[in-house]
């Protein structure tokens, strides 16, 4: 009975993602991804080695589209930039770079330097690892990657950059106990990354765990190359991070768990930490003494939120656009804890194949009606299934919004792109995560 | 006299020159306005540089797309790897939220598709992709027309762009206008502008069928607000003038009626430059060039050369007559007020804007009893520096800089300068420091009153965001005193920030 009403809409199997034009894509191409880590590591200064728009391209149009987060140190239209243009387009782009890594090491203050390569650089065969070498002699490490803009997406530039760390700067340490890796939370593709890292960075605290989570805090350099004394790599997504777990594994003999969506809300999060601390031999009674405490205080919330649930919105059918790993988070919380009901799932990341299985599966007996579960990329594709969906709610990208409140729906950005919506702290992941939706929903429903 | 020798546009072209060849356009400069006007004066060539460190600039295409996805019955392609169509991301629903009472079109969309260039693409050539995309925004939109702006990648592998557009024109309706805008094309990215214009020009705009008199061109890129078309269309009723904004927000049918209307008038020195002499040599619209209508006596200048085309003389000399009258005992209780919030100095400002904004603020900033302490340009085209002159001659010297966003070079000049205030380009991110930082212009789509700066009563709303600035600086200080510069210090301690610009060696 499992499977009743669900139904797997996508493309037909000629027409894989990179096979076809894309209305509005929902994430950008590898050299953004990358720049999305790398200008969110403290004190790592990007250099980047591309056209002359690829940087504003990027990182400007994160600051309005991964919800408005600012530059921060370096970042935004500050970022270095090789400019790329005719003159190296015909004689190469070596030189040019030699020059700007020169003039960055001594104008930007910062513990390590890491060349970001575009489309450009990688057609005419420039050689930046060379290039990166004739640094090597400087106090400060200089790393390079190829992360051009054609051979992959957002995701594909995050493991791009910790594979490069990993096989380039980090060397084998002494394991520090209950020290954890976490993965697969990548900075502006997840609107939420910073409030989300936040949140399971103090749920693991409390286990008595340490973490690096290297992006968004202040760890930078010293974080990176501590990523060989952690004990466990935790990845929290369907499959973003899993490479590089699987890189540290083999090199640094560190096994790693996989926890295939956000945890939001008190059942998931106590799955999380048991997981974790079940791999890493915590005492069972240590674990469930944390989760009886942080239940009791999610299921008080909700207490506290669920009368305005039944009077505002009973069973309120909604639709969810986003990234697949806060779909399914956010998704379970309001189906199985707040009654909410859940008549279309769109997955706007592009998992790969083998993957999409197991998605489908942490979306199926939740709880009231199954789900319409669709995987696609494309925004006018996505605007025909939301056209043909019944909703009152629409969880999205802020590209939907319009669509949604032209007919008098309630929208909630949250998910990139993020146009509407600033985003510093906020989070839905945690103990506290699922109860946070309900007051950001059920506020645009509350007239007075 | 003009100094600057300007030659015929070639609209059969392919494409347009790039600017530094066409213009002489550059892009670092540093010195004062009279050493820049004198040397020009001398018949001396602005002197190209290139920087050996930069920060990341604009390139032709991110120049093309934030205007042209904005073309309402139209669909935008880019045709590039999926990166290349990131900064389009708000720009669907960016129109969404004017109310309809204030003029926004009830059924439009704003489309744009990524050929979505990948590995196997940049092997075997993007053009079928292409040919697949504009298929699908055909079948999607039924749109007037589709713009196609082309990729460093689509560039370099050599995409045949026309004979993929002579292939698929006779399949369908809409027109396809192919927009070179390669990033690496041109150092100036402004170039774009003329990229766009000329594509514009070359496949859309059709003969006039009749003049019409009372139409105005008005070139409005990106930096013209909803709130100052609202105001400009006031004005315009007033006096019985239509405006014709282009090409921010335009329909199909507006950029191919440019060629009927009585003038064309800038907003944007740098956008307009090529789009307004295009429509002059191709179709006889005639254009000028200068002032910008910031401040009073600027708008009252821009609606004379506008009058002087439309045969309004008599109703616009009543309307500069009306409008400065409201606007005049308002402005001098704000110049009171501002000189007050300063314990009775003058504040000043440091300008970063586009060419317009940076000959025509410093004019507007002294009717408001400010004074510019530097301005600083995105780029240098030779004929905005007879504008600069005329400012020279009115209100003395400063500096000048243009840099084309280099924020290590602002942040250099502002901790030397001390400006009370700094008024830029909305993305450029705080500078951290002492003293005051406003956006020189409020996104395209804000409708709200404040966010107009055009025409007479832009001055005071201008003036309020100012003062109020200057008033409360706790942001610009509080990062400056909280949060890490990234610029190590002897950046500051050495006086030129020019120090990594060398002249071109031949």
């Amino acid at each position: 009975m499992a499977n009743l009403s669900l139904v797997r809409e996508e493309e037909p199997a000629d027409q894989a993602t990179d096979q076809r034009c894309l209305e509005s894509p929902k994430y950008t191409c590898s050299l953004g991804g990358a720049l999305a880590v790398i200008t969110n590591i403290n004190r790592i200064i990007p250099i980047i080695h591309a056209g002359a728009g690829c940087g504003q391209n990027q990182l400007l149009s994160f600051r309005m589209a991964a919800a408005l987060q600012g530059i921060g140190y370096i970042s935004g239209v500050n970022a270095p930039s090789t400019n790329m243009s005719e003159n190296e387009v015909v004689f190469g782009g070596e030189s040019r770079l030699r020059d700007q890594l020169r003039g960055t090491l001594d104008l930007i203050d910062g513990d390590a330097y890491f060349v970001v390569a575009g489309c450009i650089a990688s057609m005419i065969g420039d050689d930046i690892d060379s290039v990166a070498r004739e640094f090597a002699e400087e106090a400060t490490p200089v790393l390079a990657v190829n992360a051009s803009g054609f051979s992959g997406n957002s995701n594909t530039g995050y493991e791009l950059v910790f594979e490069t760390f990993i096989r380039k700067l980090v060397k084998p340490k002494p394991k520090v106990k209950g020290l954890v890796n976490i993965f697969g939370i990548v900075p502006y593709q997840d609107i939420f990354w910073r409030g989300n890292l936040r949140a399971i960075k103090e749920t693991l605290n409390k286990l008595g765990l340490k973490v690096n989570q290297f992006i968004g805090d202040a760890s930078g350099l010293d974080g990176i190359k501590n990523i060989s004394a952690a004990e466990l790599s935790i990845v929290i997504s369907p499959w973003v991070g899993v490479k590089t777990a699987q890189l540290i594994e083999e090199k640094f003999d560190i096994p790693y768990i996989t926890f295939p969506f956000l945890p939001s809300g008190p059942i998931d999060t106590s799955d999380f930490v048991r997981k974790v601390a079940q791999k890493l031999k915590i005492p069972k009674a240590k674990y469930e003494k944390l989760i009886a405490a942080e239940e009791a205080e999610a299921y008080n919330d909700l207490n506290i939120a669920g009368d305005s649930c039944a009077q505002f919105g009973p069973a309120l059918p909604f639709n969810i656009v986003a990234g697949a790993s806060t779909a399914v988070g956010i998704t379970r919380y309001l189906t199985r804890l707040a009654g909410f009901t859940a008549t279309q799932v769109i997955i706007n990341d592009d998992p790969p194949e083998e993957v999409r299985d197991e998605i489908i599966k942490n979306l199926e007996n939740l709880g009231g009606l199954q789900p319409k579960v669709v995987f696609e990329v494309d925004s006018w594709k996505i605007r025909q299934y939301l056209k043909k969906s019944n909703y009152r709610l629409l969880l999205a990208t802020s590209q939907e919004r319009y669509l949604a409140e032209a007919e008098g729906k309630i929208f909630l950005n949250v998910s990139f792109p993020a146009n509407s919506r600033l985003v510093v702290r906020e989070t839905y992941a945690g103990y506290g995560g699922g109860v946070a939706v309900i007051e950001h929903v059920l506020s645009k429903f509350i007239v007075p | 006299m003009s100094h600057f020798q300007e030659e015929k546009l070639d609209l059969n072209a392919k494409t347009s020159p790039k600017r530094e060849d066409r213009l002489g356009t550059i892009k670092n400069y540093a010195g004062t306005l009279s050493s820049l006007v004198d040397d020009y004066k001398s018949g001396k060539a602005l002197e190209w540089r290139n920087r050996t460190f930069e920060q990341s600039g604009g390139c032709l295409l991110t120049q093309t797309v934030m205007r042209l996805v904005t073309i309402r019955d139209s669909v935008l392609i880019v045709h590039g790897p999926v990166g290349c169509s990131q900064g389009t991301n708000g720009y669907r629903e960016m129109f969404r939220s004017v109310p309809l009472s204030l003029g926004r079109p009830q059924d439009f969309e704003l489309a744009v598709l990524s050929s979505n260039l990948s590995e196997s693409d940049i092997v075997f050539g993007g053009e079928k992709k292409l040919r697949q995309a504009i298929l699908e925004a055909n079948e999607r939109y039924n749109p007037k027309s589709i713009i196609i702006a082309t990729s460093c990648a689509s560039g370099v592998m050599g995409d045949d762009i026309e004979g993929v557009v002579d292939s698929v024109q006779p399949e369908i309706a809409a027109r396809l206008v192919p927009v070179h805008c390669e990033g690496f094309r041109s150092k100036i990215n402004q170039t774009a502008f003329d990229a766009s214009s000329h594509a514009i020009v070359k496949y859309l705009v059709k003969p006039p069928r009749r003049k019409q008199e009372d139409l105005v061109n008005i070139i409005a890129p990106f930096s013209v607000t909803w709130a100052d078309r609202v105001e400009i269309n006031r004005l315009f009723a007033k006096v019985g003038l239509r405006a014709n904004y282009v090409p921010d927000f335009a329909t199909t049918e507006e950029l191919e009626t440019m060629s009927e209307a009585a003038v064309t008038a800038p907003t944007c020195a740098s956008y307009g430059e090529y789009l307004q002499k295009a429509l002059f040599e191709k179709f006889g619209v005639p254009y000028f060039r200068e002032p910008g209508p910031l401040g009073l006596q600027n708008s009252a200048d821009w609606f004379r050369e506008i009058a002087k085309h439309t045969g309004k003389e008599k109703e616009i000399e009543a309307l500069i007559e009306e409008e400065i009258s409201i606007v005049t005992p308002q402005l001098e209780d704000l110049k009171k007020s501002l000189k007050k919030s300063l314990n009775g100095k003058d504040a000043s400002i440091f300008v970063a804007a586009g060419q317009l904004r940076i000959a025509f603020i410093p004019r507007l900033a002294a009717e408001l009893g400010i004074k510019v302490a530097a301005i600083s340009s995105r780029e240098i085209d030779p004929y905005i520096i007879e504008d600069l002159e005329k400012v020279h001659n009115e209100l003395g010297d400063f500096e000048v800089h243009s840099s084309d966003e280099q924020p290590f070079e602002h942040s250099h000049m502002l901790n030397r300068l001390k400006p009370d205030l700094y008024t830029g380009c909305p993305f450029m991110g705080v500078y951290k420091r002492e003293g005051s930082q406003v956006r020189n212009h409020s996104f395209r789509s804000d409708f709200s009153i404040p966010a107009n700066q055009f025409v007479f009563r832009g001055i005071l709303n201008y003036g309020y965001i100012v003062q109020r600035a200057l008033q409360n600086q706790s942001l610009t200080r509080t990062l400056h005193a909280k949060t890490p510069s990234p610029y190590k210090s002897w950046w500051y301690e050495q006086p030129d920030a020019l120090a990594y610009s060398k002249a071109l060696e031949v």
